[in-house]
């Protein structure tokens, strides 16, 4: 009997100290607002059009909201490999920062646009599929830092305090200009521009808790 | 006589500049931006591509200035290409009466002075050429677009001037083989060869120095 009254006790205890602790109703959480600090890690897989290839990337970013509206983001692009045969890229990793504007929803959901120049450092292989499959390490050219620009479109979903979704398309402009050990700079073979896709968990935290709400004036 | 004269001169000058301090509150906006650039009318009709970043200091309601670094590469044909790096200032002046606010376009002029470093390689015996030049000069027209009163997006074109020694390059036949390569010269001396840039940007304001 008194084992009973026990277990019933600490039941009723453990949820009273739950019922006290789960305030997620009455805090911002899943709301989008002023000094979130947000991180993702995942993985991400490009189309290059110019060589009918498809690329296989691991891909992070870290995204500060500096008000409701917009955020301030880098990105990191790190070129695992090429997921189609006779692929003439050997490197082709990049890192992007810019801007995003955040359309107003009035909930965790965020769609977001956002403009991102950047640099990738790239290497090709000259005219892969006219080499001797032998000698296709003698054809390895020049790495070269190659201007990208981007547009992104996509949504992050903050539904929980410390985690959200984020799924992005991003299509990069840029042109891979190396002097080929074949001759010629890569005729017809320099455009690098690429259309990716990425969707993966992510971790935020709150930079200023207590100055959540309407932007201030920024001053140092 | 002079002495009052003086004092209310020197009481009427203190007074405007006390109220321009006071009514003047955009003096010292620190903005950071990223930019992706386009150049054009460089070499044999060739475009290029490039990437950088910059940053504003605001003197004024209607004086800003640009601090910026680009990196550009142009394919000049298939036949070699060339990369530009700049990094240089200009001074905005906004045309609009009540510059940068929400939802308004802002027309600006702008006109500067940069650092320039070229170098041009031509695939024709792997020949290549570079040059550094500290008179580069550029101006230009430019609009910006605010999306919230510290987020804006801006666009301009301007020419920029290489002052100084350059590098002339020139799509030239080979009699023997008739095959087209590019000639890269060092004429010497000064010239006033130019590229028209166009580019566009994103820009946000951390706060007031």
């Amino acid at each position: 009997m008194r084992k009973i009254f026990s277990a019933i006790s600490l039941f009723i205890v453990c949820s009273y100290s739950f019922a006290q602790k789960d305030t997620s109703k009455n805090m911002s959480w899943g709301t989008v607002h002023k000094g979130i600090l947000a991180g993702v890690g995942t993985i991400s897989v490009g189309e290059m059009p110019a060589f009918n290839i498809t690329n296989a990337y691991i891909t992070g970013n870290l995204e500060y909201y500096a008000q409701r509206n917009v955020s301030i983001r880098g990105d990191a692009f790190f070129f695992v490999n090429s997921l189609t045969q006779n692929s003439p890229l050997v490197r082709n990793s990049g890192i992007y920062f810019g801007a995003f504007y955040h359309f107003n929803t009035h909930s965790g959901f965020d769609p977001l646009i956002g403009f991102q120049p950047g640099w990738s450092v790239t290497k090709m292989t000259a005219q892969n599929d006219l080499s001797p499959p032998a000698l296709t390490n003698s054809y390895k050219d020049a790495t070269s830092l190659c201007p990208l620009a981007s547009v992104v479109v996509g949504f992050n979903f903050f539904a929980e305090k410390w985690f959200h979704i984020q799924a992005n398309v991003r299509y990069t402009a840029g042109q891979y200009l190396a002097p080929s050990s074949q001759g010629g700079v890569f005729a017809d073979q320099n455009n690098i521009s690429e259309l990716s896709f990425s969707f993966g968990l992510g971790f935020n935290i709150d930079v200023f808790p207590r100055r959540r709400g309407p932007a201030g004036n920024p001053s140092f | 006589m002079i002495k009052f004269r003086s004092t209310i001169v020197a009481a009427f000058l203190l007074f405007t500049v006390s109220s321009f301090a006071q009514k003047d509150t955009t003096a010292g906006q620190f903005s950071l931006g990223m930019r992706s650039t386009i150049s054009s009318f460089t070499d044999a009709q060739s475009v290029g591509f490039g990437a950088g970043g910059q940053f504003r200091i605001r003197f004024s309601k209607h004086m800003n200035t640009d601090w910026y670094s680009d990196y550009i590469t142009t394919n000049i044909q298939n036949l070699g290409y060339r990369r530009d790096a700049h990094i240089g200032w200009s001074v905005v002046f906004y045309l609009d009466q009540n510059p940068i606010v929400k939802g308004q376009v802002t027309p600006y002029i702008v006109a500067g002075q940069c650092f320039d470093y070229t170098n041009v390689y031509s695939d024709y015996s792997n020949s290549s050429m570079e040059r550094w030049s500290a008179a580069a000069a550029q101006g230009g027209f430019g609009m910006t677009y605010n999306f919230t009163k510290y987020f804006d997006f801006s666009a301009v074109a301007q020419y920029m001037l290489h002052i100084g020694t350059n590098v002339v390059t020139q799509v030239e036949t080979d009699e023997k083989t008739n095959q087209q390569y590019l000639s890269i010269t060092n004429p010497g001396g000064a010239s006033l060869n130019g590229h028209l840039l166009i580019t566009f940007s994103v820009n946000y304001m951390l706060g007031r120095l």
